[in-house]
């Protein structure tokens, strides 16, 4: 038995047990809430294929589409504050360590620029010649 | 006992052809090498010289980002190891001397500084030296120079 504050009635120590891990309970809770990331909700229209196309990566990566969407976000917003110069520096450390490199490439944005574009040299030959003046 | 992957040294025109020359007469012997090294059966070289090569080849296709992306993500594409002369202090260097003494085999410049590059590599591991200019490189380099398709062959039979 444990006295109550004005020592006039006692509660069964059970009973203070149990109300002093709620309150362990909840203080723990609260605080981990207020750690969290703040969020907010936003939508957004998006082309059906861009959508189906990034529910099949969440699915094979195995997290929630908004997931998916906040590190891809995380990503752009990432390498778009990192100067040039730190990004070169940091793919020239990993390319020279072997290790893959840390930001990760657009190659279909690449490979869709190439193929929009028109070649400076007609063949592979003449742009090797020209890139090591073999002519 | 399973043997080894052999390693290969890539010329610049090796990754050129993939991303930029996809009708050249030498695109499927091209691609079927690059697959082999990327499957793992064999093992790529190449240098930062040729990296930088490869950019400066498509920078007039490619905005800054692209180009960027295109540095950074080769090796990984290509799952090719990216070499460097001498230590890395943020600049690349070579040696006056050694660089003249490949231009003295009657090289260019930058042939010159490839196979600088490539004498300086462990050449016992290096199985050849591929370009689809190995002519440039024939008798110059210690190790042997081929084309992709002669490699390949090689690896056939």
């Amino acid at each position: 038995m444990v006295l109550c504050p004005d020592k006039t009635e006692r509660l069964p120590f059970a009973l203070v047990l149990h109300y002093s891990r709620l309150w362990i309970r909840n203080t723990i809770r609260n605080r981990m809430k207020a750690q969290r990331k703040k969020t907010v909700s936003l939508s957004a229209r998006l082309p059906i294929d861009l959508v189906e196309r990034a529910d099949r990566l969440a699915r094979e990566k195995g997290i929630p589409r908004s997931e998916l969407i906040e590190k891809g976000l995380a990503l752009l917003v990432e390498r778009d504050l990192m100067s040039e110069e730190e990004r070169l520096r940091l793919a020239t450390q990993a390319m020279r360590e072997g290790r893959p490199a840390p930001m990760q490439s657009n190659w279909s944005r690449i490979e869709e620029r190439i193929r929009e574009t028109k070649a400076r040299f007609k063949t592979a030959d003449e742009a090797m010649a020209q890139i090591r003046k073999r002519k | 006992m399973t043997k080894p992957p052999e390693t290969v040294f890539l010329d610049t025109d090796v990754f050129v052809i993939d991303l930029r020359y996809t009708t050249d007469t030498h695109f499927q012997d091209n691609r079927r090498l690059l697959e082999e090294i990327r499957s793992g059966k064999v093992t790529g070289l190449t240098s930062i010289y040729n990296v930088l090569e490869v950019c400066g080849i498509l920078s007039f296709n490619l905005g800054a980002e692209e180009l960027l992306d295109l540095y950074a993500g080769l090796a990984d594409r290509y799952s090719v190891r990216v070499v460097f002369p001498g230590s890395w202090d943020e600049s690349i260097s070579f040696s006056l001397p050694d660089i003249f003494k490949q231009i003295r085999k009657k090289m260019s410049f930058g042939d010159a500084l490839v196979a600088d590059i490539v004498e300086r590599q462990d050449t016992g591991r290096i199985r050849a030296f591929l370009s689809w200019s190995a002519k440039h490189f024939a008798g110059k380099l210690p190790v042997e120079a081929l084309t992709p398709k002669e490699f390949l062959r090689r690896q056939d039979g």
